[in-house]
């Protein structure tokens, strides 16, 4: 056998993590996140009901796919001006135009079954407690992330999105204002560990100008 | 097949632990330069140029040299045929750990 034991699940793991190393990917997230509930702000707005549902369903998704493109862009290029020159460069796998509908459609299905399950428990509790209930699920998928990829720092991101969301509810706020709030202060936080991780990335680390 | 013979049988261009952790690494991601294989393996350059050489002998990973502006960067890729040199090998490690 070997002499130096190598846990493959754990290089995978920290392979993984490397994408999240400097904080970049968080913040692209928070940005979407945030046009996310900005993009609701101005739909509630609307007074028209007729408009108001084609934005929902339409303008909405639509924004959401714009924006997770062009921040899929930002972060790549932020990647290849900050991070390769200075810890190296990784290239993910893309998965094959099969599996990517796949996956699609498997991202939609989860979604649609989260509402579902969401729908059913707002359906027995007070409004009130409906922004705690949401934030409990968005901080369970940040747990989850911080699990998958071994990056610690997204438990402490998921606690924060249950504290907010518990804070939320108990200032007990009228009409859609509670989401609005609840859109931007997650986005706000996944901003705010980006760019305390890309702060302290940029400390710790220098860029190698020269060949090695 | 018994375990010793199937120990026996493993490959031995990545069972090798810097070659195995290059592999594991290469299997995850893509692609990946030189700079982050040094980084991820705590090797030394030449150590980790010679265990690159290896793998890329039993044509399980593809080396290419490009530019990032003026500084010339190493990319480091497996093959095909080294995923599923990768895939076989834990394959049998698992069996073998199984079964001990």
């Amino acid at each position: 056998m070997t002499e130096i034991q190598i846990d493959i699940n754990e290089v995978m793991r920290n392979t993984r993590r490397y994408w999240y190393i400097d904080g970049i990917p968080e913040i692209a997230g928070g940005i979407i996140i945030i046009a996310i509930a900005l993009s609701y702000m101005l739909i509630y707005q609307i007074e028209n009901q007729m408009t108001k549902n084609l934005l929902l369903g339409f303008g909405q998704p639509a924004l959401i796919l714009l924006t997770s493109f062009f921040a899929g862009k930002l972060v790549t290029m932020c990647k290849q001006k900050i991070t390769y020159p200075r810890t190296g460069l990784i290239k993910f796998r893309k998965g094959k135009t099969n599996k990517q509908i796949q996956r699609i459609f498997l991202v939609i299905l989860i979604a649609a079954a989260v509402s579902a399950f969401v729908s059913f428990f707002a359906s027995m509790i007070s409004e009130r407690f409906l922004p705690v209930l949401g934030s409990f699920f968005l901080g369970a998928y940040s747990w989850y992330l911080g699990y998958f990829n071994g990056v610690r720092r997204f438990y402490i991101v998921a606690g924060s999105i249950v504290i907010f969301g518990g804070i939320i509810s108990w200032l007990n706020l009228g009409g859609g204002y509670p989401y609005i709030i609840l859109l931007i202060g997650i986005g706000l936080i996944w901003i705010v560990a980006g760019g305390w991780t890309l702060a302290s990335y940029l400390r710790q680390t220098q860029p190698i100008s020269e060949e090695i | 097949m018994n375990d010793e013979q199937s120990f026996y049988d493993v490959d031995r261009v990545i069972h090798e632990p810097a070659r195995l952790l290059i592999s594991t690494i290469l299997y995850t991601a893509d692609q990946a330069d030189f700079l982050y294989l040094l980084n991820a393996t705590g090797l030394t350059k030449g150590n980790l140029s010679a265990h690159l050489s290896k793998l890329e002998s039993a044509q399980y990973i593809t080396i290419e040299k490009v530019f990032r502006g003026k500084v010339p960067q190493t990319i480091c890729q497996l093959t095909e045929q080294g995923r599923e040199a990768f895939e076989t090998y834990r394959k049998q490690m698992n069996r073998l750990l199984r079964s001990n």
